[in-house]
């Protein structure tokens, strides 16, 4: 018997050094549609999965939300790293 | 400076160790305790019976022989003035085989500053290799003021530091420095050891081997330096301001640029 091929959704979190699809990746998570599975931090040299945003996009991610720009400003103090985009791939599973 | 301070001049830090720490926000010192004493609090450690939570001074006599130690109190004594005192809440973090790597955090709630009124003092008693599970810090992110829920969405971040130590030492942090515990791939448990230490007052003057001649010309190179993500942004700027400001505190002046005025970070 062989289990139906599944659509499911890849969730890629990209943080970029500006709001600009263009500006360096500084940080990333990539989410598996895989039961169990997580984004885990790892000790060793780790190369991030894309050097930007359009990278990515011309890889196939398509963003499903970005950063706004709107939000609070404080021009002395600094809070998070980079702004964040959030990218889907919808691949076919075969689990 | 009291005559114990002055006696135990050489395991101050230097003004450059002093800027580093501010840049980076820890320090990593090692004791070099001899192979046994190591071994010994492991061997303490694998025979309780719990985990005694903030008695594990108590538990673990031994302990104590680490934050006495020269090297570290000479440490914590440039960093939290010569009165620091040690802090009531103490943990022993054991991270077991098979774990999985805990969100990017800060400790506490987020009532931030900048200054130095607290640091935690990670003691490793044994080797930490990468598949071991090390803490993983972010260097820079104690200027930063982010609740953790906001952190939960990173897992990688460009220039984070894995703590891969030798057994024995003891990593002091900025309290607000992002940190996580990761992966855990081997068979063997991962021990840490973290205490508190706190500031008691206000900083008067440097209690660290301060040069006055070369200081500021340290303060200048290492104020500027590229830390953490590196790069050129807005926030780099910034963090300047921030290192400048903790800079001036901890020597006993008020550096801090009221609202509304401006410091020529450039000139």
């Amino acid at each position: 018997m062989t289990t139906p091929k599944q659509q499911r959704q890849r969730i890629l979190y990209l943080h970029a050094r500006s709001p600009n699809i263009l500006s360096e990746v500084v940080g990333a998570a990539l989410h598996e549609p895989l039961a169990g599975a997580v984004a885990e931090i790892e000790p060793e040299a780790v190369e991030l999965p894309y050097a930007s945003v359009h990278a990515a996009v011309v890889d196939g991610w398509r963003v499903v939300q970005f950063p706004d720009q709107r939000g609070r400003f404080e021009d002395r103090e600094i809070d998070i790293i980079g702004y964040e985009f959030i990218l889907e791939k919808i691949e076919v599973y075969d689990e | 400076m009291s005559d114990a301070l002055a006696l135990d001049r050489e395991n101050l830090l230097s003004d450059a160790q002093v800027l580093e720490f501010i840049a980076q926000g820890y320090h990593l010192v090692e004791p070099q305790f001899p192979p046994e004493f190591n071994a010994s609090i492991c061997a303490q450690i694998d025979a309780l019976e719990s985990n005694p939570g903030n008695e594990i001074l108590a538990r673990v006599p031994m302990l104590q022989e680490v934050y006495d130690h020269p090297r570290v109190s000479g440490a914590l004594a440039s960093l939290l003035g010569e009165d620091f005192q040690m802090d009531g809440h103490r943990a022993l973090h054991v991270n077991a085989p098979g774990s999985r790597s805990q969100t990017w955090h800060q400790d506490g709630t987020n009532v931030r500053h900048h200054q130095v009124w607290c640091v935690l003092a990670m003691y490793y008693p044994h080797d930490v290799p990468a598949a071991l599970g090390p803490t993983i810090i972010m260097p820079g992110t104690h200027f930063r003021n982010a609740p953790t829920d906001q952190l939960a969405t990173y897992a990688n971040i460009k220039g984070q530091v894995p703590l891969t130590v030798n057994a024995g030492t003891v990593a002091i942090t900025h309290y607000d420095l992002w940190h996580a515990a990761t992966r855990n791939k081997t068979a063997h448990k991962r021990y840490m050891l973290k205490f508190l230490f706190d500031r008691v007052s206000a900083p008067r003057a440097p209690t660290w081997n301060h040069q006055p001649e070369t200081a500021t010309a340290t303060a200048r190179t290492q104020i500027r330096k590229m830390v953490g993500i590196e790069g050129y942004s807005s926030d780099y700027y910034k963090e300047w301001e921030l290192r400048q400001e903790m800079w001036d505190w901890l020597r006993g002046e008020d550096g801090t640029v009221p609202p509304g005025e401006f410091r020529n970070m450039l000139s």
